[in-house]
């Protein structure tokens, strides 16, 4: 009953809160919009971002039923979507309910709303909001309806497929990736793990059991991997929105192989044999909800995830372990006063304003303290430097330009190269490349027969030059590190620089360690546009060396000398 | 050292980095996972394929994954697995780019 006394209060407070927001629904508001034009609006909840267990007691349903249709638990496995519960169906339920049993004999009242699949709330929140049905502003939510499904379930069945011991040596063998984790102690036995973390498992677990899992496991798995990643664009098309509905059902013609397999497993390890997952069930109204609310990942928990950190967890820290809520609370005052004493001052005193907006202008850190909301960290957008430097005179800046991009990437090496010089004769045994000669002088006969910026071709029949073919100069630099910036695919908006590596053999790496990459071989063909289209147009290598010829004068070395020697040739 | 270099002509590498890259063949498209199946390309002579290219023709990060069979050799490693295996994945779960761009 203390849990029903719970919701109730849940329902009354939202009713208090949302009042002024209920009267503009109903009767609509004057608001400015960012141009600053006065327009009539209405305010009908269009999302409600929450868990799933939160959810169905917003939407005043009970246990093992599906707060946005009309599905019981034995029907959470059925390959389509059930008949929404819309508010109208369940306010119906209500006046059933309220003409068998009193509201205020909560017991009698429990029993008798229990018949409906409700949970006992009689006068819900959003009753009186016009246009607002939980069956559709209870929108899909990424890390709880993807990223913890997959672990949950689609982790667990890989892992039981494998057996524990091979799975884990498997994401151990992986090459590390810069600025990715690496499982060095597997994922089997992996507790209290982040979103984070589930995407990094998502990564790399299709490739990891595609060898040896069952053909139909690895189908649904896979098909489901689809579903999670196609939601996820920041643009639908009615095509897409295609290419996820056959990757739900895709699922689900294939999932009978994973009970078949009996790996589909509860407590103690025994295998189930049906599929009461709630969140299975939800995935059926992602694609319903699209064309209404907008995309899914815009609705994301991140923020509000996160305000756990900031408004408990941090504050917690500052305080001695004892009543946690007084002390909380003080905290948060506090530092409430300190932002509203900052923004006087600034207001005030307009050189202290001036200071903290040109610090923000320097790389943003200043931003990101004072907004909580601001998760991501600030990244360096090499393609505006690779601009700057490209547009600056030739005498003005270093050569070779450090920063440069080429269509929809930008490249950034650090200033100072890991090997200042070294002959290519000692960098081939370095390396243990034994035609990098013939290959520069490969290069060197294409570029000569070419403009210097046309595509350089790969293959092309057996190498023309020899393994001592004299090259017009004998020393180069080499940089072991390449950071490489792309735009997101959609919005083009920057992402974080990747880091790839080439660098020389040492320690436990005896080969060496090398990233691999898209090249592109034909100027016909734009990435990303052309996918890997041919197969013939970009081709996958591993990077084995970065690195820049360089001219050296043996006379005069007072300035370093393939300075001296670039400047004159510039 | 050797003074190679004819100074007043002009150098064209001035401004443009190189890199060495061993050269990888797609052999297949796994059907069940849709992700292209890529091997070593080497020479007749069994030697690996390598060319020099200028750094800006590179087009996006590439993440391999080995491709295990029904059980993984135990002398692999993290440090030298890039090395032994033979086959790979090329991983089009990597992210959501990735995923995007391999799919279309």
């Amino acid at each position: 009953m203390k849990g029903v006394l719970e919701d109730h209060l849940i329902h009354q407070c939202l009713d208090i809160v949302l009042e002024p927001l209920k009267r503009a629904a109903q009767v609509g508001v004057m608001l400015s919009n960012p141009l600053g034009h006065n327009r009539y609006c209405f305010t009908p909840i269009a999302s409600y971002i929450i868990d799933t267990p939160e959810a169905t007691m917003l939407a005043i349903i009970g246990g093992k039923t599906s707060p946005v249709t009309m599905a019981m638990y034995k029907q959470f496995g059925d390959p389509f979507q059930h008949e929404p519960c819309t508010s109208l169906t369940t306010l119906a339920q209500l006046v059933a309910v309220a003409s068998k049993a009193d509201p205020s004999n909560l017991e009698a009242y429990f029993c008798e709303a229990q018949k409906f699949h409700l949970n006992s709330v009689h006068i819900p929140f959003w009753r009186n909001i016009p246009m607002s049905c939980p069956s559709r502003f209870l929108t899909p939510e990424m890390l709880h309806y993807f990223h913890k499904e997959f672990w949950d379930h689609n982790c667990k069945w890989c892992i039981n497929e494998l057996g524990p011991e091979e799975i884990d040596f498997r994401f151990l063998v992986l090459q590390p990736v810069t600025g990715f984790h690496h499982f060095k102690e597997g994922i089997s036995s992996l507790k209290q793990v982040t979103g984070q973390t589930h995407r990094d498992v998502q990564q790399s677990i299709i490739g990891v059991i595609a060898g040896s899992a069952p053909c139909n496991v690895v189908i649904a798995v896979c098909a489901l991997m689809d579903f999670r990643y196609r939601v996820q664009a920041y643009h639908i098309t009615e095509k897409d929105l295609k290419l996820i509905s056959s990757a739900l059902h895709e699922f689900h013609l294939h999932k009978h192989s994973i009970l078949d397999t009996g790996l589909h497993c509860g407590t103690a390890n025994k295998p189930i044999d049906n599929w009461y997952i709630p969140k299975l069930e939800l995935m059926q109204s992602v694609v319903p909800s699209i064309p209404r609310v907008g995309v899914t990942i815009q609705w994301s928990a991140d923020v509000t995830e996160h305000a756990h950190i900031d408004q408990i967890k941090d504050p917690v820290r500052g305080s001695n372990n004892h009543n946690y809520d007084p002390q909380i609370c003080r905290q948060l005052d506090h530092l409430e006063k300190c932002r509203g004493f900052k923004l006087a001052m600034s207001l005030k005193d307009p050189e202290l304003g001036l200071d903290t907006s040109t610090g923000a202008m320097d790389g943003e850190p200043g931003d990101e303290e004072n907004d909580p909301s601001v998760i991501s960290r600030c990244v360096t957008d090499y393609f505006a430097c690779s601009l700057r430097l490209a547009s600056s005179t030739p005498d003005t800046v270093p050569l070779p330009r450090r920063t440069f991009s080429a269509s929809c990437i930008a490249f950034n090496l650090a200033y100072d190269p890991h090997i200042r010089h070294i002959s290519v004769d000692n960098a081939t045994k370095q390396f243990g490349l034994l035609d990098l000669r013939a290959a520069l002088a490969n290069f060197l006969s294409y570029e000569r027969s070419h403009s210097v910026d046309s595509v350089h071709p790969i293959g092309g029949g057996p190498r023309k030059a020899a393994e001592n073919t004299e090259l017009p100069f004998e020393d180069i630099q080499v940089w072991f590190k390449l950071c490489l910036q792309t735009t997101e695919i959609h919005t083009h908006s920057i992402l974080p620089a990747q880091t790839l590596l080439a660098s020389l053999p040492e320690g436990d790496w005896k080969y060496g360690c090398y990233d691999s990459v898209v090249v592109n071989v034909d100027g016909t063909k734009i990435w990303p546009a052309s996918g890997l289209q041919g197969l013939l147009s970009i081709i996958l290598f591993c990077i084995s060396t970065i690195f820049i010829p360089c001219l050296i004068r043996t006379l005069n070395c007072t300035t370093p000398p393939h300075y001296a020697a670039l400047g004159q040739a510039a | 050292m050797r003074p190679l270099g004819k100074l007043h002509e002009r150098w064209p590498w001035a401004d443009c980095f190189l890199t060495y890259v061993q050269h990888f063949d797609v052999i297949c498209c796994k059907p069940s996972t849709q992700m292209q199946v890529l091997r070593r390309a080497i020479h007749s002579g069994g030697q690996r394929l390598g060319e020099v290219i200028p750094v800006s023709q590179i087009r996006a990060y590439a993440n391999l994954i080995p491709r295990f069979g029904q059980r993984t050799d135990s002398r692999l490693m993290s440090f030298n697995s890039s090395e032994h295996c033979h086959k790979f994945f090329l991983n089009k779960y990597f992210d959501k780019n990735t995923y995007f761009s391999l799919t279309l």
